[in-house]
């Protein structure tokens, strides 16, 4: 009652108010015993009487087991074909969180899964691209094999990093758009390796138990409360699949004009050279390389500045080695019936 | 009446009849209990959620837990002015509107020294300025008991936290 007769002064202990809002992601560390005490005051007969402080109620916080194994990207990590294992792009990232209430060693397992195209990292053409086995390392450490199911110590809410690097087979089978899943599984166990396990023994108040209270993964980990974690990364195989076609169609001739020409000494001749691209990606920097074996016969001559590269930067004729070069052509992406295309033209006489 | 005089003289200042109840107090003890347990969801039979007491046996981060607090008058005389102060343990966060007691008035306090009521409690911020108080920044709870408590007469309050 005394404290209510204070004239409300807002002071506030700003380490108290800290405290309060204190709060972890795992939680409670495991262990930790909660105590609550009850102060009773009263008055018989008008008259204060001795404080009585309740006996402590208390319970022991029990071991949550949890874990998420999380892929870095939403999406498909794009790859190129016939690429080494060190490349950059050729990464997947996972990251292994410890979610419980207690420093925690967790057991990881790289696998393919079945369910998609190809298995990166693995084929016999050795060029231009030997295959080299999938490899993963633990917060940057030493790489493991696919076949190693390392362990790692997490402290509570610690994270650690998983990373799978697969070169890419060339393979007729691996081809646009194809798919190659990666699959990092981690499973909380013991000090001696085994896997956690709930406590089934009931009533121990002042016990530490063990209860799992992990999500559901991927189908490497098809159960929630199981102990594991699971989640997929893919490579899906990028490969811009090119045509170059080259036609000829006569302009004019010295005498018809270009009302019927024909292909007479003297004539104008257009060259057109299409590349073509089928699949779901664009294709960026090409190169178009013609030598004119003709104009080497001696048989044409090529038209200074005739060259048209519309969907490209740059386009030179190179008279020594009698080259038309147009660089820089972008073809849009397409499909195999309706292809994306880029044209250059050029234009020769004919001698 | 030697007795009583030596008694007197102890107490002081007390008047006569304030020595007369407090002579007797020590009959009219009240007694504390403080009881700790689990909430856990349960569904019953028409499918619609309910909370279930049960022993704390497994208790993990997230889960809720409910503090009770029971007092019963063993002494011959009423009791009155009885008002229980419970600091919100450790590790725990107060569940707003949880804190529940027959004829009890409720209050808060975030540093155990000024209470009010949720309405009216404020926190200062860093800059000095203040705002409403939630129920995470509680530290402390207070019943107070409104009625006399007769003699063998029990009652009990609780509130609801969830552990961090």
């Amino acid at each position: 009652m005394k404290h209510l007769n204070t004239p409300i002064k807002l002071s506030v202990s700003l380490a108290a108010l800290l405290l309060s809002q204190a709060s972890f992601a795992g939680g409670t560390d495991a262990g930790t015993v909660v105590e609550n005490t009850a102060t009773i005051s009263y008055s018989v007969g008008g008259s204060p009487q001795a404080d009585i402080v309740s006996a402590v109620a208390d319970f022991k916080v029990d071991q949550k087991v949890d874990l998420t194994v999380t892929g870095n990207s939403g999406t498909n990590i794009i790859v190129s074909p016939s690429t080494a294992r060190a490349t950059t792009g050729n990464k997947l990232t996972y990251v292994l969180s410890n979610d419980g209430n207690s420093p925690q060693d967790f057991k990881i397992n790289v696998t393919h899964l079945t369910t998609d195209n190809f298995d990166a990292g693995t084929g016999t053409t050795a060029a231009p691209q030997a295959p080299e086995a999938c490899q993963f390392t633990i917060d940057s450490g030493t790489p493991n094999a696919m076949t190693a199911t390392p362990t790692v110590s997490l402290a509570k809410d610690a994270t650690s990093t998983i990373e799978v690097m697969c070169s890419m087979p060339n393979r007729p089978d691996v081809d646009d758009g194809h798919l190659s899943t990666i699959d990092v599984l981690a499973t909380a166990v013991d000090s001696a390796g085994a896997i956690m396990a709930e406590s089934t023994i009931a009533d121990r108040e002042d016990d530490v138990d063990v209860v799992l209270a992990d999500g559901t993964g991927t189908p490497t980990d098809n159960a929630d409360r199981n102990a594991m974690h699971s989640d997929t990364q893919t490579y899906e195989i990028d490969v811009p699949m090119l045509a170059v076609v080259k036609t000829s169609a006569v302009i004019s001739d010295p005498f018809n004009g270009t009302a019927q020409p024909k292909r007479i000494p003297g004539a104008v001749i257009k060259y057109t050279i299409t590349v073509e691209n089928a699949s779901d990606s664009v294709a960026t920097g090409l190169t178009v390389t013609d030598v004119l074996t003709a104009a080497v016969a001696g048989e044409v001559a090529f038209i200074a500045g005739s060259i048209v590269n519309a969907s490209g930067t740059a386009q030179t004729f190179t008279a020594a080695t009698n080259t038309v070069e147009a660089t820089g052509i972008t073809v849009p992406a397409g499909t195999t019936t309706v292809p994306g295309v880029a044209v250059v033209t050029f234009q020769v006489t004919i001698l | 009446m030697k007795q009583l005089n030596q008694a007197i003289l102890l107490s002081g200042v007390l008047a006569f009849s304030t020595l007369f109840t407090t002579a007797n107090a020590e009959q009219s003890t009240i007694k504390i209990t403080s009881e700790v347990h689990e909430l856990i969801e349960i569904t019953d039979d028409q499918g619609k959620p309910q909370l279930k007491i049960v022993a704390p046996d497994e208790i993990i981060p997230g889960d809720r837990i409910l503090f009770t607090t029971s007092f019963k008058n063993n002494g011959k005389e009423a009791s009155d002015n009885v008002v229980i102060t419970n600091p919100i343990p450790k590790y725990v966060r107060y569940l707003a509107d949880s804190a529940k007691g027959e004829h009890c008035i409720i209050t808060f306090s975030t540093d155990g020294r000024v209470w009010g009521d949720a309405d009216t409690l404020k926190v200062r911020l860093k800059d000095g300025k203040f705002r409403a108080a939630t129920a995470a920044d509680y530290t402390h709870i207070r019943w107070k008991y409104n009625r006399a408590l007769k003699p063998a007469e029990k009652k009990s309050i609780s509130f609801e936290t969830k552990l961090l």
